[in-house]
């Protein structure tokens, strides 16, 4: 117990630099209260979309508990964080428990694999916990608030949220302990693991659009309480299949002895599987972290003869190191090629007999997309699309210095201009945008059914739409990358840059929208600004490339190792 | 061939300057071995030499050109060999190679002959095309060695070059350092290993919290402080150093 302490002490200061911000805090040095403020900035622009959401649960809670359905709520609520908490945390604890800088060293210390897998799974545990507050809360307190309940409610939503949040990371490590002994012996796991990734998320997003698809049609209230009523056995049945979301629900809807009897075996749920997890990590864990670093070596004999080389341009070198680092390193190669999978199904999705066809939303959006008889628009509105879609989450151009982490000092050593190095990284960045789009365009023609010209047109405008967008992503990663990482997952997925990165797209692109929305309303015709906007699509690849090298001069040579 | 001129860099929150006013000249056919405790400010000053640190103050000149303003240039006549192994693990070591070669614009002809020279020499031809991640601690220091040698730099930076190396190869590093300075160029290098820079290096600086207390050949080292061996040297005139690297 006491080398937990000391160790889940030194994971906590090292994870989250803890140590730094006090002192930095103490010195009040204007390094952390940027940082502070820029963290206020996040919280403000977070608690926009948590005030959306609330109103949502508002509206939500006082249709269901009118009909006295309120456990619905409940089983939404809890549901939805289990099921995130399942996916989000199996990520962080693969990514923390085996994939950390530290997990070799780790293995060297006098410290037992059960006491290292409990200091890491607690800390993914607090994570997750911390996550889904603006998640759950909610759902308990307007649950609450219409249901008139007491303090004992909010007692047992405290254990039964602390318990929702543990059981979907403990089943998650009773799979990955086994799973990642067991897969060390694949030569292509790096490969499985990024397919398996993709297989999974359509699986959760067929699911999810299953839900979407019956709930739009349901914003009427007396349909949505219809709905709920007719699946309330399917309810029973997932709550059954899945025991504590069961307990859960009947702990917070029931009273007296039933509902403390709900809780315990809920409590003991917990405490069982976690001592069966910290019996099997005891026994499993630290094989597996070995066996990651374990690799199949055939040290094949080079031919010389039948060897071939070729000399690259510097950007080109670039393009083609990055380009291997990402296809081959799992979190960025799920990450990148999950959206291409999500945008192509989006746009798939009005085919007949999808799950999707009869919504609403989309329905509407074709409908008004064949309704425009005018090529040129709809050309143009396809290039805002696909620009949007390519560039919004390019995690290639937000992040692409931050990949580089501890490499980067091969940045500074080489002889390879600053300005060529964030070029070779724009290029791929463009590369991965153009790629989505032109997967879009195709998807678009089968899905939309659109004629060939049209997305050909708007897809060629696309192309330099994505520039500015990209450079301006890539420029503000190379000016202030995240280099100090211990695993990739960190790289990208607790990158602020990213999220800056989102805010640049949407900025640039609601701005040409309007743009465009002014030019029609003073009678531009479509097709003059469809050429327009080439026009300054292209002075604005010209002047954000130029700000990108300007970027790459200062960022480059400011970031020191 | 090098020469570092009043050379001050201090760490952000450091209390001291991790290397303070250097001043030292290595000529050309020169092998240069750099001592010093832990924390004397070696890799600091190694990392400025390269371009990795910007100096706060003075100037680093190499082959009569300044880092600063002719970066690139100055750049393709060193091949630098760092002293962790940071590479680029995701990658084979072929490609690594290749990047290298590509950075420093090494025509493909002179790349074939130079990957199959080394790698053989190095005995790792057999595993270039396994990713750098399955390699071993020294495997990964023969293929930086090799990648930092491709374009045949007149300079060679070397930050403890030996380290993980087994006795087979670290002879022949040894071997290939003395040729190349034979050859008229120049290696600098930092090491701990206090018999390979009495057999091998031409002259030894010795470096003490970021300053240059000595330097010169072994036996001005030896005559200055009328030691028998340069350990002996090393100890006397580093004694009482505060390692705090």
């Amino acid at each position: 117990m006491q080398k937990y302490g000391i160790l889940f002490k030194e994971q906590l200061c090292q994870r989250f630099g803890l140590v730094a911000w006090k002192s930095e805090l103490r010195s009040a040095s204007p390094g952390a209260l940027k940082r502070l403020l820029v963290a206020l900035l996040v919280v403000i622009s977070l608690a926009a979309a948590e005030g959306f959401y609330v109103w949502f649960i508002h509206w939500f809670a006082r249709t269901l508990i009118s009909a006295r359905l309120g456990g619905a709520l409940l089983f939404f609520g809890l549901f939805a964080t289990m099921l995130s908490t399942l996916v989000m945390g199996t990520v962080m604890l693969l990514s923390v428990l085996y994939f950390n800088r530290d997990a070799e060293a780790l293995v060297a210390l006098p410290i037992s694999p059960r006491t290292v897998f409990a200091v890491k799974t607690s800390l993914v545990y607090l994570g997750e916990c911390a996550v889904s507050i603006p998640l759950i809360w909610p759902v308990f307190i307007i649950y609450g608030i219409f249901e008139r309940v007491g303090a004992i409610f909010y007692i047992k939503s405290i254990i039964v949220w602390l318990c929702a949040m543990s059981l979907p990371l403990l089943l998650s490590s009773l799979v990955t302990l086994p799973l990642m002994r067991w897969s060390a012996l694949w030569k292509r796991r790096d490969m499985i693991a990024v397919v398996g990734g993709i297989v999974l998320l359509m699986l959760y997003m067929a699911g999810q659009m299953w839900l979407t698809s019956r709930i739009a049609n349901m914003i009427d209230a007396s349909l949505l309480i219809s709905f709920i009523m007719g699946k309330l056995n399917l309810f029973n049945r997932i709550a059954r299949i899945i025991p504590p979301l069961g307990l859960s629900m009947n702990a917070l809807t029931q009273t007296g002895a039933g509902a403390w009897g709900n809780l315990a075996a809920l409590i003991g749920l917990s405490a069982l599987l976690f001592a069966i997890a910290l019996r099997l990590s005891d026994r499993i864990y630290q094989a597996g972290v070995i066996a990651q670093m374990e690799s199949h070596q055939t040290h094949r004999a080079i031919s010389w003869n039948r060897v071939r080389f070729v000399l690259r341009s510097p950007r080109m070198t670039i393009f083609f190191r990055d380009l291997r680092i990402l296809l081959r390193t799992p979190i960025y190669a799920l990450n990148s090629l999950a959206l291409m999978v999500v945008y192509s199904i989006i746009l798939l999705l009005p085919l007949s007999g999808s799950l999707m066809a009869s919504d609403p939303e989309m329905e509407s959006m074709v409908k008004f997309l064949y309704s425009l008889t005018d090529r040129w628009t709809v050309a143009l509105i396809l290039a805002g699309v696909f620009a949007l879609l390519s560039t919004s989450a390019n995690l290639v151009a937000s992040t692409a210095q931050s990949r580089e982490g501890k490499q980067f000092f091969w940045a500074r050593v080489v002889p390879v201009t600053y300005e060529s190095q964030a070029e070779g990284k724009l290029l791929l960045s463009l590369a991965y945008a153009w790629l989505i789009s032109l997967l879009m365009a195709i998807c678009g023609l089968v899905g939309l059914k659109l004629s060939l010209a049209t997305v050909a047109m708007g897809f060629c405008l696309s192309v330099p739409l994505a520039v500015p967008s990209c450079a301006l992503q890539l420029s503000v990663d190379i000016l202030k990358p995240k280099l100090n990482w211990s695993n990739p997952t960190e790289a990208v997925k607790q990158n602020m840059n990213m999220l800056i990165g989102m805010l640049i797209c949407a900025a640039y692109i609601t701005l040409m929208t309007l743009i465009c929305i002014l030019c029609i309303r003073w009678g531009v015709r479509a097709s003059l600004l469809y050429a327009m906007i080439w026009v300054v699509a292209i002075a604005l690849c010209v002047g954000s490339t130029t700000l990108l090298r300007k970027a790459a001069r200062i960022g480059y040579a400011r970031v020191e190792t | 061939m090098l020469s570092i001129e009043n050379v001050r860099k201090k760490y952000a929150k450091a209390s001291r300057d991790a290397v303070d006013d250097l001043s030292m000249d290595v000529r050309a056919g020169e092998l240069f071995g750099f001592l010093g405790p832990n924390g004397a400010g070696k890799t600091t000053t190694i990392k400025m030499i390269v371009g990795i640190l910007t100096p706060d103050a003075g100037t680093i000149t190499i082959d009569g050109r300044p880092m600063r303003g002719n970066a690139i240039d100055v750049k393709r006549k060193i091949g630098y060999v760092p002293d962790a192994q940071d590479s680029y693990d995701r990658l084979t070591g072929m490609e690594y190679l290749n990047f290298m070669a590509d950075v420093y614009g090494v025509s493909p002809e002179s790349r074939a002959q130079q990957i199959e020279r080394y790698t053989k020499l190095f005995e790792i031809d057999g595993a270039l095309r396994e990713p750098v991640r399955s390699y071993s601690r020294g495997m990964k220091q023969k293929l930086t060695i090799t990648g930092a040698l491709l374009h045949k730099p007149r300079l060679w930076v070397l930050d403890e070059p030996m380290v993980g190396l087994d006795p087979h190869s670290a002879h022949v590093l040894k071997q290939e350092m003395r040729a190349h300075c034979d050859a008229g160029n120049t290696v600098f290098f930092s090491t701990h290993v206090l018999d390979v820079a009495e057999r091998l290096c031409d002259r030894i600086g010795i470096l003490r919290q970021g300053k240059l207390i000595a330097q010169g050949t072994l036996e001005q080292l030896r005559s200055d402080e009328r030691g028998a061996s340069l350990e002996q040297v090393f100890l006397e005139l580093t004694d009482g150093a505060d390692g705090e690297e």
